[in-house]
């Protein structure tokens, strides 16, 4: 059934509209036809009947009764002739008298199956003689007793009227075929013509270089198409403004990688032109400082593309237990947190917290907050907690460190934007890159300051839907709901 | 110990042959995969170190290659594509451990260390963590060759200590170190036998850390803990 559906979906404009114009048209052409020669044809037999019946008259005019009753024609041969003459058809009569007697005529045209009366002394009816078809007028003629004394019976074959039958037809036939006609070439004309813009339309596109996403305009078009060149300039504009931010982003990320380059190649120049090793090794540090910033500054470049939508690196979400990845991952980052003499620490549920998500890009996405908390966050001697809530699910990390300024709290999470004053060394992109993970989990990324009201703490807060899935699934069995949603401070 | 190193990024290749010269290890590097497929269907290697965008033939064909001809040398791949495709897909065939460029050369080293140890099937049976040795076979603890005094569960707390020296142990995994005592350990027991432990160890310099909410870290007083 859908197959057919789509069938019809896809077949074109002028099919559609000839599939459903011309079965009805046809319909009442046929309709029409019938009624108007039914109509048609009877009014021509009327006539024609009336022909017989003047006939049968004239020829009853002509009996006379013997006294004993008995009836008698006596007519000339040559008016007989008259009556019987015919161009077309031919012409029989027979008078009966006593109800079966012939006493003139043909004998073999046949009696009306009820005898006439003085109600009802006309009648006519279709008969055959000698094998072929043929209308019959009857006549009768009352003596005085009131029986019919005598049937005068009048009959002629049907040429004339089959004839003016077909005159008929083909005259009310051909203007509703030629209707029908007209119909569908006007369908095809109207289908042809009413298209022509969209054609325009289609050339107008196709001709276009990949960078011409202005609009492609309305004019001329059908209104019924002006929805879809209205979506297809809309998404015109959208992907302008895509290709705008990607190129805004391209020039950006060379401009960054720019500077450690130059570090590299100024250092490596300097290393070549010292003579003694001790000139050599601490250009050769520089050296590395530069490199690792290129790398980390690529790697951050292609964990924001892949984090994309449409990266086309996007894997089926499955269940993550957000609480052990976070305490994995917390536990990796504790011996560089140690060396720089900050102190690591999760609060949190031991139990599972369930989310639906991409494992390697949560687990990318709290490498990118620690080393920012890291980095930027916690001074040394200072401290760091991750911290898990639910419901709804929300992981923060707060720090003790400077904080982040009210007015620079929504830009933090913009690509290269670096805070004012904060240590050197970043792209401003690791925030960018939580962000954007957070978003493809359909989480909201936000930076205020730890309840003690010191330091920073960026927070990540899990859609409500994918709590209530993940708290389904991680409730113990056996546990009511209704006390979970109870103690919403667990 | 022969390695070959399959790289054909000129620069790179030349950091590799002489920091893993400089350790030591005999070197051979080529450029091509089809060199390199030679080379392995002819010589003996201890270890290979193969990089996968290689012109001719590719590293993946070159492990697949390899493997089919039920060779057992340990493979380190190197890439610059990094996406779990690919890493799934260099594992399957065959590779036995996946680094990404750029990579530090300190990692590099340490994880070749590691492939050859797995491969020669030594485990050591002593664990060192600054002037603390674990004797894991004899089930002794010494400092500076100083007999400790532990009780059994004591011990088996210290030795999943050591054993992952520098990094963090779970709670959790400190408690499963304790199920062969087919006890119900709770959280607490193991706080009271860290700080028994703490205190044994008290002039020994290394020192056993809790950090919050994730477990605990030993660390010999330096604070510095050997990657090996």
């Amino acid at each position: 059934m859908r197959e057919r559906a789509s069938q019809l979906t896809g077949r074109s404009l002028r099919a559609h509209l000839l599939l459903w114009l011309v079965p009805p048209v046809v319909g009442v052409i046929i309709i029409s036809s019938v009624a108007s020669y039914t109509l048609a044809l009877k009014f021509a037999t009327a006539a024609y009947d009336t022909g017989l019946f003047d006939a049968a008259r004239s020829l009853a005019q002509q009996i006379r009764f013997t006294p004993s009753g008995a009836a008698e024609l006596n007519l000339p041969r040559a008016a007989t002739e008259i009556l019987v003459s015919d161009p077309y058809d031919h012409i029989y009569y027979r008078v009966v008298t006593d109800g079966h007697t012939t006493v003139a005529g043909r004998n073999d045209v046949p009696l009306p199956l009820e005898p006439l009366t003085h109600a009802e002394p006309v009648r006519f009816y279709d008969a055959h003689v000698a094998g072929e078809p043929v209308r019959v007028g009857a006549y009768a003629v009352f003596g005085n007793t009131g029986h019919a004394q005598a049937t005068v019976l009048f009959a002629e074959t049907l040429v004339k009227r089959d004839h003016l039958s077909r005159n008929l037809l083909v005259t009310m036939l051909l203007p509703l075929i030629s209707l029908a006609l007209v119909v569908v070439a006007g369908v095809g004309l109207a289908v042809r013509r009413a298209l022509a813009p969209l054609q325009r339309l289609a050339n107008d596109v196709s001709s276009r270089g990949w960078n011409n996403l202005s609009s492609v305009g309305s004019s001329g078009v059908p209104e019924e198409v002006r929805p879809l060149t209205d979506a297809f300039d809309g998404l015109m504009q959208r992907l302008a403004a895509a290709l705008t931010a990607q190129q805004r982003f391209i020039s950006e990320a060379a401009h960054q990688l720019r500077t450690p380059m130059a570090g590299l190649t100024s250092q490596t120049e300097r290393a070549l032109l010292a003579n003694d090793i001790e000139t050599i090794k601490p250009a050769l540090a520089q050296l590395l400082v530069s490199a690792r910033r290129v790398t980390r500054l690529v790697n951050q470049l292609l964990t924001l593309a892949r984090a994309e939508p449409g990266s086309g690196a996007e894997r089926e979400f499955v269940r993550v237990d957000l609480s052990a990845l976070v305490q994995q991952t917390c536990m990796e980052w504790v011996p560089e947190a140690l060396q720089k003499g900050v102190d690591l620490g999760y609060a949190g549920p031991q139990t599972p917290v369930s989310i639906d998500g991409d494992e390697l890009l949560l687990a990318e996405m709290l490498n990118n907050l620690l080393d920012n908390a890291l980095r930027y966050g916690a001074n040394r001697g200072g401290s760091i907690t991750v911290r898990l809530t639910e419901p709804p699910v929300e992981l923060s990390i707060e720090d003790d460190g400077p904080g982040i300024p009210e007015t620079e709290r929504a830009r933090v999470f913009e690509r290269f934007h670096r805070v004012p004053g904060s240590a050197p060394g970043g792209c401003g992109l690791g925030l960018a890159i939580v962000k954007e993970i957070a978003r493809a989990h359909h989480a909201q990324t936000y930076a205020d300051m730890p309840e003690g009201g010191r330091g920073a703490a960026i927070r990540v807060r899990f859609a409500q839907d994918t709590t209530k899935l993940s708290r389904a699934s991680a409730r113990p069995a056996g546990s009511p709901p209704a006390a979970e949603e109870m103690s919403p401070d667990k | 110990m022969r390695i070959l190193v399959v790289e054909d990024d000129s620069v790179l290749a030349d950091a590799l042959t002489h920091t893993l010269r400089g350790l030591g290890y005999a070197v051979d590097c080529l450029m091509t995969g089809s060199e390199a497929d030679r080379a392995l269907a002819d010589e003996q290697y201890d270890l290979v170190v193969l990089d996968i965008e290689l012109p001719v033939l590719d590293g993946f064909e070159v492990l697949r290659r390899l493997r089919r001809r039920k060779a057992k040398v340990p493979v380190l791949v190197l890439t610059a594509r990094d996406s779990v495709h690919d890493r799934i897909h260099g594992l399957d065939i065959g590779a036995d451990d996946y680094l990404t460029k750029p990579f530090e050369m300190g990692e590099l080293v340490a994880r070749i260390r590691a492939l050859m140890r797995r491969a020669q099937g030594v485990v050591d049976n002593e664990i060192t963590v600054g002037r603390l040795a674990v004797d894991v076979k004899g089930r002794r603890a010494f400092v500076d060759g100083t007999p400790l005094a532990l009780s059994a569960r004591e011990l088996a707390v210290l030795e999943v200590l050591a054993a992952r020296a520098g990094r963090v142990v779970s709670k959790d995994a400190v408690m499963r170190s304790l199920y062969e005592w087919d006890e119900d350990v709770g959280t607490n027991a193991i706080e009271i036998y860290v700080h028994r432990i703490r205190k044994k160890l008290q002039d020994s310099g290394v020192t056993i850390r809790t950090i919050r909410g994730l477990g605990y870290l030993m660390e010999p007083a330096s604070g510095t803990v050997d990657a090996a």
